[in-house]
């Protein structure tokens, strides 16, 4: 049983303040075997944090992030070829998630919108069973029409988009956006893929519901072809 | 030794003993003598064991109550007698040898007027003494039984507590205070010193007892009956330092006499003592007086 | 009275004779001699304490007890030791006593004895208490007999060991035999035996007096009466220990009263402890008696002591009742004593009993606890001013802060005071800090610099990707502060800045609502008294305290409480003498420097500053400008980190602004944003043309009726590309950016949209390299291919990728020319793929089927152009095994939706094979 950990764009604080301290609290040393992290990490302080989860981080370069991090990265962890790429260069974006459908982890949804076939695209080019991409607002997972899976960690910490209303108004308390702070995290057990996505709940800072899908690599004669 | 001179044909031939009746039951003074009261009957039984071997021959023996006032100032040893009454208990005769003879006596009222008492310099003493008269050229045998007298006297009727302010000016400054001038022999002396002033750095404080015998107008030098330690270390100003002084641990004390048949006195005096630093002694002496109570004979 | 000089009979008797050799050597050296003297006399007491107690025991089997307990005061004789420093005057030649031979046994050595000789006590009492069990006897003859040992401290001993007994058989009144005894121990008047006697009554009674529920009769008055009593005493042996104590041994002297302190406190302790101590009996008794003899005895060591034993000691509820007293007692404590760690101790005492229970709240309320300590601690204070450390004064500020916090937090305007204290005792002690220097320099500068590009420097060496440049810092309202040295820093005194930090903590711990903090007016005046870097480490901590917004409720919504935040965190915000700004040599952007070395970990700090937008809860625009210009004075290595949040946030706005302040309002809006914006294309010009791209992104889902906005953001990105951006990597990702963006707008007449399209084609094809024009303009396909978006123009689409391939085939090196033809295939599957799913329609029927069969033919003679090239690659060439996977891999799928490709397939020169 191998842990990874699919998450990414923070945008701290480019776009809000702080991970949220449930979720610092889920993302506890020792348990995590490898991090993919899509991008806009933005600060050292997020960085060190994910480099405490697990000693394996992978972090493909955001539009905010320096040029010290690639575009593209494969990795290949038990009989999974994972490919990890922020998303932002893989045109259209018309079409993303929560653009032209909300998309809810409630069910692996079939590729339909044109960034989403984009990256499914991008993920038969790299030649990778799991591609793991950021600019989600939420964790979302599509299947290819053929095999394959793209998983859309989200935003770890719910950045807003610019949008988002400014909470203007002095009794709302809350950062309430349309963004919902998220994360995926994968069992990798042969070709078997157990995802678990984590969303935070809106109103409970302190509430986290997960659900729970499986993947299987389509099987080995499909696998050689795509070699 | 008995048995030494007796090879030389020198030692005593018999033993003499006296027996006082319910001698074991009697209380007994510090020496151990047993006690009687003035005016009590002195009685019991003489007896007179001849050793084996050779009879005895006696002119007489004599039974005697006798008291005495000895002097023992220097070399000089006076001797005054109090009391002397005889017995005649058997005439001239011989003893065989082995026998034992026994006489039984009393002395009923003859008047013991004094205490006994065992100073430095003079004593008071009762004894029962019994005298074996024998032929010339042989010393009369002589044997004494001491007796203890002793008397109890009614309490004062005044006995005003000591209280005194003294010192030494600008240097040390006390007021102390006993509870009472007069005690009996079981007595407690309760007492309090106030330091008024401390210029000298006091190390301890004791209360002595002391006794002063005076016989026929001559002083005696002060002897200290007892030592009582009652403060150990420096007191400042203001300090206040209780004495209790248990009288009944000092079996010597005696009562204090005022004259003891026109020939000698006994006093007593408590003795503040303090000694600071450098052993330097500072005291204040203050005559007490002592009676025997009742309860002290019972 | 009289007195004679009687040295032979005043020495006998004090102590056992020893040897005169040990004497001879305490004359010749006195300092080593006496530890071994001490050591020796010691273990000759001991072993004399072993025998006696033996013997004792011997005699109370053989039911001697008369003598028995006569052995027991032999035993205790042996405390009659000398203890302490000799007599100054002792004299060499009398050696018989050990008294003569200067020191003897010190404090710690008569301890242990002490102990041995208890032991033997405790025998004592035990057999007594067994002796009473089986026979019906009374205590009083042993009593009397105890007390006819001549020595007092002989016969005290088991005087109190017999009457403790006496009390447990309650054949007499404890209170009583209590007194008897306090009463003759007045006999040892000598300090140390003392002390140690009477620690020893207290130690045989304190589980004897008589109280509240108790086992022993009596009143607790009396009990009362006796430990204060005790305790009186004992306090004047403790002090007298000091008289006449000669200069040289005053440390050592000092040193062992230290180490009997708690002999004399048990007495505090135990009276603590009494459950019948009611507030009236401690307040009208116990502390007036007790604080009487502190005051009394006038030593600095004692009351130092007692005073904190008293703190210390006493339950809480009873500080609070007597309040006022305790505090006048300190008030008028000598000059020296420390009367700040009592004062210390208090405050955290009230401090931790405010916390322990609400209900305690309401009891310092109505003991008017607060006005008390305020009224009173700095009358304390000047009392004893001249001789505290300037640490102590303020450990006392940070515990009467604590407890203050905790029990009134809602009074902030002693909080207030308290720091505005803390700040008078530190200026107070140190020496007025020098004057600013004025020069003319200073005030040339006026404007924030504008960053110089790296080509105006001087090459540097290969390996530091740094160059500086030396810039006057800006000067503005900061300067005097900056001018000013923090004079905290001047101490020498390593306890004044960790104690400042702690002051000013605590507030921060308790207040969580910013406006309690902000409204300490004192609060920025005491941390410019800390140096520079424990400021900004405090500023950041004032941050992190407040944000996330969520936990400080409210937010910031009025412009006097941000200006006094950004009072607060002030040292972060300002650029500081001696700091400099250092440019990337690469990418341009601005870093922190001092002296040539780069600051590392001020971007975390900024980061926190940064977010001081996210507390702004409110659409006044005159916030967020007064927040720009804060930002501003930190010059272009922090607003490089500061602005782009300020920016979001105006960005997220926009739409409020809209509902709220009407259409025309917005102008005023993005305005601001765009002069935002411009400070950070200033000192980032790649962040500040991803802004411009989110404010196209916001315009356009705004509800303004125009796209004059949306077009103005895209013409100012497209200008930042055109000037700024030099980098030829950069170039590519911002165009891709711009690209993308542009894809998603929905609001741009179809006029605009023609020119900024056709702009970032354009700029597409003008790319440095083969391999980015190539991609880029597979990018610019996307701008005419969105199907479901309405902007479907096959030609132009068809075009880009044309281009895309020439741009490809004009590549040098052969594996890269296959690997982008690959892309440019991709991209071509993926429209066609596009077309046939979300309009089959036009892609089968009306669209013209000269345009699908363009897109067929074209991705058909990519597929053949790159088999052509992997033929003619070396097999082993880098590049040319991962073109041929991705040639298969592009195949097979092909191959597997084939129903979709089928115009691809028939026109295949090489088959699908």
């Amino acid at each position: 049983m191998v842990l990874v950990l699919a998450i990414g764009d923070f945008y701290v604080p480019h776009r809000c303040c702080e991970l949220a301290q449930r979720f610092r609290e889920l993302l506890a040393p020792g348990k995590i075997q490898h991090v993919l992290c899509t991008g806009n990490v933005c600060s050292d302080e997020i960085e060190a944090l994910l480099r405490r989860v697990s000693f394996d981080v992978h972090i493909a370069r955001g539009e905010l992030d320096g040029p010290a991090w690639p575009e593209r990265v494969v990795v290949s962890i038990e009989q999974i070829r994972f490919g990890l790429c922020h998303g932002h260069q893989v045109l259209p974006w018309s079409g993303r998630t929560g653009d032209a459908f909300t998309a809810t982890a409630s069910s692996v949804s079939a590729e339909a919108t044109a960034h989403v076939r984009a990256l499914h695209a991008l993920r038969r080019d790299m030649g990778v069973d799991v591609l793991v991409a950021g600019m989600a607002e939420r964790p979302a997972l599509t299947s290819g029409k053929l095999g394959g899976l793209v998983v859309q960690p989200g935003s770890a910490t719910g950045a807003p988009r610019v949008t988002d209303p400014w909470p203007s108004d002095k009794a709302d308390n809350s950062c309430k956006t349309s963004n919902a702070p998220g994360f995926v995290l994968m069992d990798v057990h042969g070709s078997h893929v157990t995802l678990y996505t984590y969303v935070q709940d809106r109103d409970d800072p302190q509430q986290v519901h997960v659900e729970k899908h499986v993947f299987e690599r389509p099987d080995p004669t499909a696998s050689a072809l795509l070699l | 030794m008995n048995a030494a001179l007796e090879v030389l044909g020198v030692s005593s031939p018999c033993v003499v003993s006296v027996e006082l009746d319910a001698g074991e039951h009697r209380r007994v003074d510090a020496r151990r003598r047993p006690i009687y009261a003035p005016a009590e009957t002195v009685s019991g039984t003489v007896s007179v064991r001849v050793k084996s071997g050779r009879p005895l021959a006696h002119r007489g023996i004599q039974i005697e109550c006798v008291g005495f006032i000895d002097g023992l100032r220097g070399r000089r040893h006076t001797r005054q007698e109090l009391l002397s009454v005889g017995l005649r208990c058997e005439e001239a005769d011989v003893i065989p040898a082995g026998e034992v003879r026994r006489y039984p006596f009393a002395f009923v009222d003859i008047d013991k007027p004094y205490d006994t008492y065992d100073g430095i310099n003079v004593r008071l003493r009762y004894a029962v003494r019994v005298t074996v008269q024998r032929p010339q050229p042989y010393h009369p045998i002589v044997e004494e039984c001491d007796l203890a007298v002793q008397q109890a006297t009614p309490p004062p009727d005044l006995n005003p507590s000591i209280r005194m302010e003294v010192g030494i000016e600008d240097v040390l400054h006390i007021e102390f205070e006993y509870s009472h001038s007069n005690f009996h022999l079981k007595d407690v002396v309760i007492g309090k010193i106030y330091f008024l002033l401390v210029r000298v750095k006091i190390k301890r404080m004791e209360i002595e007892i002391r006794r002063r015998e005076n016989v026929r107008g001559l002083h005696s030098e002060l002897e200290t009956v007892a030592k009582y330690e009652v403060m150990d270390g420096a007191p400042v100003r203001g300090e206040s330092i209780p004495v209790r002084l248990f009288l009944a641990q000092y079996p010597t004390l005696t009562p204090t006499y005022r004259s003891v048949a026109g020939v000698f006195t006994v006093k007593y005096f408590l003795n503040l003592v303090m000694i600071d630093e450098d052993d330097r002694r500072y005291w204040k002496q203050h005559e007490v007086f002592l009676w025997r109570d009742a309860k002290d004979m019972a | 009275m009289t007195r004679s000089n009687n040295r032979a009979s005043g020495a006998t008797g004090t102590a056992p004779p020893t040897s005169a050799t040990a004497a001879a050597a305490a004359v010749f050296a006195a300092a080593k001699a006496s530890t071994l003297d001490e050591a020796r006399l010691l273990r000759e007491a001991l072993a004399r304490v072993a025998h006696q107690s033996l013997r004792m025991q011997r005699q109370w089997k053989g039911g001697q007890y008369a003598e028995a307990v006569v052995a027991a005061c032999d035993v205790a004789a042996e405390l009659r030791v000398p203890v302490g420093v000799g007599s100054p005057s002792s004299t060499a030649e009398d050696t018989t006593a050990p008294a003569r031979s200067g020191r003897l046994l010190s404090p710690r050595s008569y301890y242990d004895l002490y102990l041995a000789v208890l032991q033997a006590l405790r025998v004592l009492e035990t057999s007594l208490w067994s002796l009473l069990q089986s026979q019906p006897l009374s205590v009083l003859p042993f009593y009397e007999h105890a007390q006819h040992s001549p020595y007092v401290v002989a016969r005290l001993y088991p005087l109190i060991t017999v009457g403790s007994v006496y009390v447990r058989s309650r054949q007499a009144p404890a209170e009583d035999v209590l007194r008897d005894l306090l009463e003759m121990c007045a006999g040892v008047q000598h300090p140390e035996r003392g002390l140690f006697l009477r620690a020893y009554l207290l130690q045989a009674m304190k589980d004897k007096l008589p109280d509240e529920g108790g086992e022993y009769a009596g009143s607790a008055q009396g009990s009362i009466a006796f430990l204060l009593r005790n305790f009186t005493e004992m306090n004047r042996l403790w002090v007298r220990m000091q008289r006449d104590c000669p200069a040289g041994e005053r440390a050592r002297r000092e040193h062992e009263r230290r180490q009997l302190q708690s002999l004399v406190g048990a007495n505090v302790a135990c009276l603590a402890r009494l459950q019948a101590l009611t507030v009236e009996m401690y307040r009208d008794t116990v502390l007036p008696q007790l604080t009487e003899q502190v005051l009394e005895c006038q030593d600095v060591l004692a009351q130092e002591c007692l005073m904190d034993c008293i703190v210390q000691a006493f339950p809480d509820a009873l500080h609070v009742a007597t309040l006022p007293h305790l505090l006048q007692t300190c008030a008028a404590l000598r000059v020296g004593v420390d009367v700040r760690s009592v004062l210390t101790g208090l405050a955290d005492r009230l401090g931790r009993f405010a916390r322990a229970d609400a209900a305690h709240h309401t009891l310092l309320r109505e003991a008017d606890a607060l006005q008390t300590l305020l009224q009173w601690v700095p009358q304390v204070l000047d009392s004893q001013r001249a001789a505290s450390a300037l640490s102590d004064e303020l450990q006392l500020y940070r515990a009467l802060l604590g407890f203050l916090l905790v029990a009134f937090p809602e009074q902030r305007q002693h909080c207030d005071a308290l720091l505005g204290l803390c700040a008078k005792a530190v200026s107070q002690r140190l020496p007025p800090p020098a004057p600013p220097p004025t020069s003319v320099d200073e005030t040339e500068d006026v404007s924030p610099p504008a960053p110089t590009t790296t080509s105006e420097l001087p090459p540097t060496r290969p390996d530091t990707p740094m160059s500086a440049t030396r810039r006057r810092r800006p000067s503005g309202d900061g300067q005097a502060a900056a001018a000013t040295p923090a004079p905290a820093a001047d101490t020498d005194d390593p306890d004044v800045v960790p104690l400042l930090e702690r002051i000013l903590l605590l507030p921060l711990h308790h207040y969580t609502e910013l406006e309690a903090l902000a409204s300490l007016a004192a609060y920025p005046t005491v941390m410019q008294l800390l140096p520079l870097e424990n400021q900004r480490a405090l500023a950041a901590e004032v941050l992190r305290r407040s944000l996330p917004p969520g936990s400080t409720g409210r937010g910031v919504a009025a412009l006097p409480l941000l200006e006094a935040l950004l009072g607060l965190v002030r040292p972060l915000l300002e650029q500081m003498p001696g700091e400099e700004v250092m440019y990337h040599r690469r990418t341009g952007v601005p870093y922190l420097a001092v002296d040539g070395e780069l600051v590392r970990g001020y971007e975390a700090q900024q980061h926190l500053v940064a977010q001081i937008v996210y507390l702004l809860r409110t659409d006044d625009l005159r916030l967020f400008v007064r927040l720009r210009q804060a930002l501003l004075s930190g010059g272009p290595a922090r607003t490089r980190l500061t602005l782009p949040p300020l920016a979001f946030a105006l960005l997220r706005l926009l739409r409020v602004y809209r509902a709220r302040h009407g259409p025309a309002a917005c102008d005023k809006l993005l305005e601001f944003v765009h002069q935002v914006l411009s400070d950070l294309a200033d000192v980032d010009a790649s962040t500040a043309l991803r802004m411009h791209l989110q404010g196209a992104a916001a315009v356009d889902a705004s509800e303004l009726s125009d796209d004059r906005f949306l077009y103005e953001f895209m013409a100012h990105a497209y200008v930042l590309f055109e000037e700024e951006i030099a980098d030829s990597r950069s170039q590519f990702s911002s165009l891709v950016l711009i690209v993308g963006t542009l894809g998603t707008l929905h609001r741009l007449d179809a006029d605009n949209y023609e020119s900024l399209a056709s702009k970032a084609v354009k700029h597409a094809s003008r790319l440095l390299t083969r391999a980015d024009q190539c991609l880029a303009l597979c990018a610019c396909s996307t701008l005419f291919s969105d199907v479901g978006g309405g902007r479907w123009e096959a030609s132009r689409a068809l075009g880009c990728l044309e281009r895309a391939a020439r741009a490809a085939r004009s590549s040098v090196a052969p594996a890269e020319r296959a690997l982008l033809l690959l892309d440019v295939l991709n991209r071509a599957m993926l429209i066609l793929e596009e077309l046939h799913e979300r309009a089959p329609d036009t892609a089968r029927d009306a669209a013209p089927n000269d345009v699908w069969d363009d897109f067929c033919r074209f991705t058909a003679d990519t597929v053949d152009s790159v088999r052509d090239l992997l033929t003619r690659l070396e097999p082993d060439a880098s590049g040319g095994k991962a073109a041929a996977a991705r040639l298969a891999r592009a195949l097979a799928y092909l191959r597997d939706v084939r129903e979709l490709h089928e115009g691809v397939f028939l026109r295949l020169h090489g088959g699908a094979a």
